[in-house]
């Protein structure tokens, strides 16, 4: 077997590896997409898409108000709509206690200096969402955030690749990962590719690629269950989530609702790792319950798809971004922990700063890939800020 | 009936469809000492084939003669051990792999991931005699003042869905006003309605449109016109399989001939080869208003036709419903002369899941007699695998049973020769492909799905991705096998392949409102 030669070789098909594959082969890179499944096949279908700056963790913050603008221009960009919409995202307290906890994570974004979030009284929300249920007091709302058609944003950004030259290699699992004199030597379940640098971009499957390379990355893979119901008359603009609920609602330009709310269903193996979710019943009708609790005009709504796609979460719930401790020209982008989607058009540009050496003005030290067996020797206890999902 | 812990209802079997093949399963089932829980979706037992059965003594004689065995079957109904549930729709099934929570499908990996796969084929079935249950179906109870989510857990599953109409392509199937064959029958055994005034036409090929264009006329109901889809010199392609049939299965082959031939002399006006079907009228695809089909088009023999139409019933045979199988990941195989998936199984119904038996259409299409019969052997199998039975018991029971089978194979074989289904796309050219729909709830055009298969989407699941297609409220139930067929047309592909789209859970759309019932009961909390 000859191996194929690439500049480039991006390991997981998601959005992240589009992302990367689309910013290095516009800098004029080689580029091959690996994927043991199809583009998109997982966590990047299953997302529920929301381009969310609210409520991020304080080092994420910087990252998503970056990707705003470039979601405004990523279907023109990629030639295909990618359903972004800016319909703001707001997080509604249900009782005092929650209205608080706003109040704080308010004061706290606004002490980092930042000014995107905005605290809503009662009278602002009722006027915003008259469906929502009247116990509601407050929200917390950023009227910049949206929310994009993960389905249709993966075969845009895959289509415009393929055109601009990427190449793809779909049903292909890597399987190894060989430090040769000009780059690294890619074991496949087919042919052998070389590549000059490799980044991995393998979502729930990226501690096993990180193995490859003699890694240890922590991580656990999650199978996060969605509900997507039959078309509705219009009832609400915004993207909403709850303070103290697991809930993640928005209804789409079809008319359909779509609800999540990081309830995780049953994850099935098999001897390459994970793969598949199965969604959980009772759990889902957990899920649904707290849409009602906010919407009660819901009840009457028929449920017609639950999934679970498969994403890998890390211990701290923040993503491994950089370059790997173990083999030089290997950069790792996974473990987004559910809610990297509206990170996507932002990842690109920084992971290829990384692979050429060039500076770039995001600051991603929170996102070492080796925080944890640093923070081991220390003896520190984890982020306290740990991100919620929502 | 006992109850576990968690306050599940726990039989020793399962069947879901109360069809010939289910009522059979349960039937032997429950006379071999097994506690049977036998789930259906209409208001009375009996399948589609049997719609109805309980009136069917007030059903007026042209109708009766498809009742032929149907009240035998349904005294199980009666039989001690058997509860029957009607209007129950089951929204989910899990099965258990071992010791840990079950779950559905089964783990080995998938090479092809578009395909449902499972193990690797039909395993031995020896399930464990254990009164561990092995199963759990999640369904909803309709019954007015006890509706609700119920799960119920057994040791078997026995899955007899039957069969779907096959979808046929054209451009303005989604009329208001044009429908399968079956639903006319449907209607027929349900209401007793029979089609009378002008502009009903009937298009299509197979034994069940010449059934019911004489079911229609012997009523007093009155039809236009036949459009006759198979292809010309059809029956020469088969008839070398005609002498074996007459020798397996003679009075299937006289009935069908007797149905042939008072067709063509009913006076019925009759187009033979006709091509280029398509219905127009004022409606859309998603118009539900009284608006629909006007006229039909189409050429017969190199002459363009065009005939005023208000209903136009159209069949090209029917397919497995294999919504519930492929649900469970079972393995799955494709039936070149049923172009359909069809669950891998065995005679005796047991599938690539050691837990679960399939029985009937749903198995593949083989009629109403092999259903019964199939039905019958599942349950057989059930028995032995539960510890019911032993070997030599259930060759008794079961070889005679099989030889009926084999005896009727080469007349099935004969007639899915005869009516070989046309090729998913023999009604759209290019032009019209870009009015035939492929998706009706999403809207979604043949064209469309040609400009993602060249995209690269060589699934299902892609097309479903790039276009929707699939998407909406049927679930895929509709435009599921058309898109396999389409895209084996397209690429080249082997159907297998290509593969079929995935079956998300609920297995049908479910009100918010009945989920909340089981946040309230407390159950089942995970």
């Amino acid at each position: 077997m000859t191996a194929l030669r690439y500049d480039l070789a991006v390991i997981g098909a998601g959005l992240m590896g589009l992302s990367v594959a689309s910013e290095a082969r516009a800098r004029g890179l080689h580029v091959v997409v690996i994927d043991a499944e199809s583009t998109a096949r997982h966590a990047s279908s299953a997302s529920a898409g929301g381009v969310r700056s609210l409520n991020r963790h304080p080092s994420e913050i910087v990252l998503t108000r970056a990707a705003l603008p470039m979601w405004d221009r990523l279907s023109a960009q990629l030639g295909g709509d990618c359903g972004f919409r800016r319909s703001g995202q707001i997080r509604v307290a249900e009782d005092a206690a929650a209205m608080q906890a706003l109040e704080q994570r308010a004061a706290l974004t606004a002490g980092l200096g930042f000014d995107h979030e905005r605290l809503v009284t009662r009278a602002d929300l009722r006027a915003r969402i008259p469906a929502m249920a009247q116990h509601c007091i407050g929200a917390l709302v950023v009227d910049d955030d949206g929310f994009a058609d993960p389905l249709a944003t993966s075969h845009a950004w895959r289509s415009a690749n393929a055109k601009a030259g990427v190449h793809l290699l779909e049903h292909t699992r890597v399987t190894g990962l060989t430090g040769i004199a000009d780059g690294i030597q890619l074991s496949t379940t087919r042919d052998p590719v070389k590549a000059g640098l490799v980044v991995n971009t393998a979502g729930a499957w990226g501690d096993r690629i990180a193995a490859c390379a003699g890694e240890t990355l922590a991580l656990r893979t999650a199978a996060l269950q969605m509900i997507v119901t039959a078309r509705m008359p219009a009832f609400v603009d915004p993207v909403v989530g709850s303070q103290g609920r697991k809930l993640s609602l928005k209804q789409t330009a079809t008319g359909s609702v779509v609800i999540g709310g990081a309830y995780e269903g049953e994850v099935t193996g098999g001897p390459d790792g994970p793969r598949q979710g199965l969604p959980n019943l009772g759990l889902a009708a957990q899920n649904l319950a707290n849409a009602v609790a906010l919407f009660p005009g819901l009840r009457d709504a028929r449920v017609m798809r639950t999934w679970a796609g498969l994403e890998g979460m890390t211990p701290d719930g923040l993503p491994y971004l950089g370059a790997s401790d173990a083999m030089p020209g290997l950069v790792h982008a996974f473990g987004f922990s559910a809610h990297g989607f509206a990170l996507a058009p932002v990842i690109g540009p920084i992971v290829v700063d990384l692979l050429q050496g060039r500076q770039n003005n995001h600051d991603i030290a929170a996102f070492a890939p080796g925080r944890f067996a640093k923070l081991e020797k220390s003896r520190s206890n984890h982020n306290p800020l740990k991100e919620q999902i929502s | 009936m006992t109850l576990t812990a968690a306050g599940t209802d726990c039989r020793d079997v399962i069947v879901i469809g109360a069809g010939p093949a289910g009522l059979a399963a349960a039937r032997v089932a429950s006379q071999h000492g097994l506690s049977v829980l036998l789930i259906d979706e209409q208001a009375g037992a009996g399948g589609q084939i049997w719609r109805n059965a309980a009136r069917m003594a007030s059903t007026p004689a042209p109708l009766s003669q498809s009742y032929r065995g149907a009240a035998g079957a349904l005294a199980v109904l009666d039989a001690p051990g058997v509860d029957h549930v009607t209007g129950a729709t089951v929204l989910d099934v899990a099965l258990s792999r071992g010791p840990e929570s079950p779950s559905r499908g089964s783990a080995a990996a998938s090479p092809t991931p578009d395909v449902a796969q499972g193990l690797s084929g039909p395993v031995p079935h020896t399930t464990d005699p254990s009164d561990q249950p092995q199963v759990r179906v999640t369904w909803l109870s309709a019954v007015t003042g006890d509706r609700g989510i119920r799960e119920t857990a057994a040791r078997a599953l026995i899955v007899a869905t039957g069969a779907m109409e096959r979808p046929v392509l054209f451009p303005g199937a989604t009329l208001p006003g044009v429908m399968g064959v079956g639903a006319v029958q449907s209607i027929l055994k349900q209401s007793g309605m029979v089609p009378k005034g002008r502009g009903l036409v009937l298009a299509g090929q197979g034994p069940l449109l010449l059934l019911t264009l004489s079911q229609i006329l012997a009523l007093g109901g009155t039809i236009d016109a036949v459009l006759d889809l198979a292809p010309r010199g059809g029956f020469f392609g088969a008839a070398s399989g005609l002498l074996p049939a007459l020798i397996s299965d003679p009075k299937l082959v006289a009935q069908g001939a007797h149905l042939l031939w008072r067709a063509r002399r009913s006076g019925v006006a009759w187009y033979s080869n006709v091509r280029a079907l398509r219905a127009t009228g004022t409606g859309t695809a998603t118009d539900t208003g009284t608006d629909g089909i006007e006229q039909v088009c189409f050429d017969t023999n190199g002459t363009s036709v065009r005939l005023p139409c208000s209903r136009l019933a159209v069949h090209d045979g029917v397919i497995p419903n294999t919504q519930l199988t492929r649900l469970l990941n079972l393995e799955h195989d494709w039936s070149d002369g049923q172009q359909a998936f069809v669950p891998r199984c065995t005679i005796d119904g047991r599938t690539s899941a050691a837990t679960v038996w399939v029985a009937g259409d749903g198995a593949g299409i083989a009629g109403v007699v092999v259903a019964g019969l199939r039905g019958a052997l599942a349950g057989l199998d059930v028995a032995r695998a539960l510890g019911n039975l032993t070997g030599p018991d259930v060759a008794r029971h079961a070889d005679p049973l099989r030889h009926q089978i084999a005896r009727r194979a080469p007349a099935r074989g004969f007639v899915e020769r005869l009516y070989a289904p046309l090729p998913v796309t023999a009604l759209c050219d290019a032009e019209a492909a870009q009015d035939t729909i492929v998706c009706r709830c999403e809207a979604v055009t043949l064209a469309r799905v040609h400009a993602a298969i060249r995209d690269g989407a060589t699934g299902p699941n892609r097309v479903k991705t790039f276009t929707r297609c699939g998407m909406g409220a049927c679930q895929g139930r509709i435009c599921g096998n058309p898109l396999t067929r389409i895209i084996a047309a397209a690429t080249g592909l082997p159907a297998a392949d290509a593969g079929a789209l995935r079956v998300r859970p609920p297995l049908k759309p479910t009100l918010i409102s009945d989920y909340l019932g089981i946040v309230a009961a407390g159950k089942p909390p995970v």
